[in-house]
């Protein structure tokens, strides 16, 4: 690197740096936002009653959670192919930190799920297709960063987890229509046309604003914890080559 | 109001334990690159 290039690339991290705190700035005020919307501003579902009216707002939660998790498994297919195409780390390190956040999120789904359940259907777990399929899915991305961890070489650690986040993403799909293609218990909420789904349900004015808010919260929530990680497993890295080069 | 209680603790726990994780990890790293920048130093000549 030239000497008259060392300005420039610290005004960059100097950008980078701010970019990064407004984001997290963002990320604050949404999720504060959706933690008043889903709890004060959306209106209660006037079918419901009683507990089941009030865990009606889990729903925003969930939602959220569920695009959080769609948006990890994306950038995890996007990033594994372009690794696996150009070979370049970062990719990889995209790939897992995308994965890692998108689990939480995935994990955040089934929980909400779960205590969404209970007073709505009168139990917490039932193995309808929609609950297997997505619990499927979490696992298969918890089974990866498992097997990652058990793998020595960097190189070989970013081919094998690349492959494996491209046959991971199939469940993907098939946890989408599930509810749909299967005889389901649970709610279709988009574009629900599929008569053996229940659970078909309108939102109005209220509600469809706070579910806005949730996805756009939980959209800037993984992007913030995904560019943070992604920054972290990079040192990591560079940490590593620097301690077997003094070795 | 249980369950909508639980449902947002859950969510807002595991947010939190994974914000913690990282935390202790970038922690550690920092340590590390400590550890190694005085090693570097100390095992570099100096000229004077």
């Amino acid at each position: 690197m030239t000497t008259a290039a060392l300005p420039q690339r610290r005004a960059a991290r100097g950008v980078g740096r701010i970019a990064l705190l407004m984001l997290n700035l963002a990320t604050v005020i949404a999720m504060a936002a959706l933690m008043w919307a889903s709890l004060s501003y959306a209106r209660p579902a006037l079918n419901l009653a009683g507990d089941e009216q009030l865990a009606q707002r889990i729903f925003y939660l969930h939602m959220g959670c569920n695009f959080g998790a769609l948006a990890g498994f994306l950038v995890s297919l996007a990033g594994s192919i372009i690794y696996l195409l150009t070979r370049d780390l970062d990719w990889d390190r995209a790939t897992q930190a995308a994965i890692e956040v998108g689990t939480i999120c995935g994990f955040g789904t089934i929980i909400t799920g779960i205590f969404w359940a209970k007073p709505t259907w009168n139990t917490y777990w039932t193995w309808d297709p929609r609950l297997t399929t997505a619990t499927i899915t979490v696992l298969l991305y918890i089974a990866y960063l498992l097997f990652r961890n058990g793998i020595d070489n960097r190189l070989t650690k970013a081919r094998f987890g690349s492959i494996y986040a491209l046959f991971a993403f199939l469940s993907l799909p098939l946890t989408y229509y599930s509810a749909r293609w299967f005889r389901s218990i649970h709610p279709v909420v988009f574009s629900g046309d599929n008569p053996e789904a229940q659970g078909d349900f309108a939102l109005g004015a209220s509600m469809t604003q706070t579910l806005f808010i949730g996805v756009i919260a939980f959209s800037l929530l993984f992007s913030t914890l995904m560019i943070m990680r992604f920054r972290q497993l990079r040192l990591e890295d560079a940490v590593a080559d620097l301690r077997e080069e003094i070795e | 109001m249980f369950y909508l209680a639980a449902a947002f603790v859950a969510v807002w726990t595991a947010v939190t334990l994974y914000v913690v994780f990282m935390s202790r990890r970038q922690h550690a790293l920092e340590e590390e690159l400590g550890a190694i920048e005085e090693l570097v130093a100390a095992s570099t000549p100096r000229d004077h």
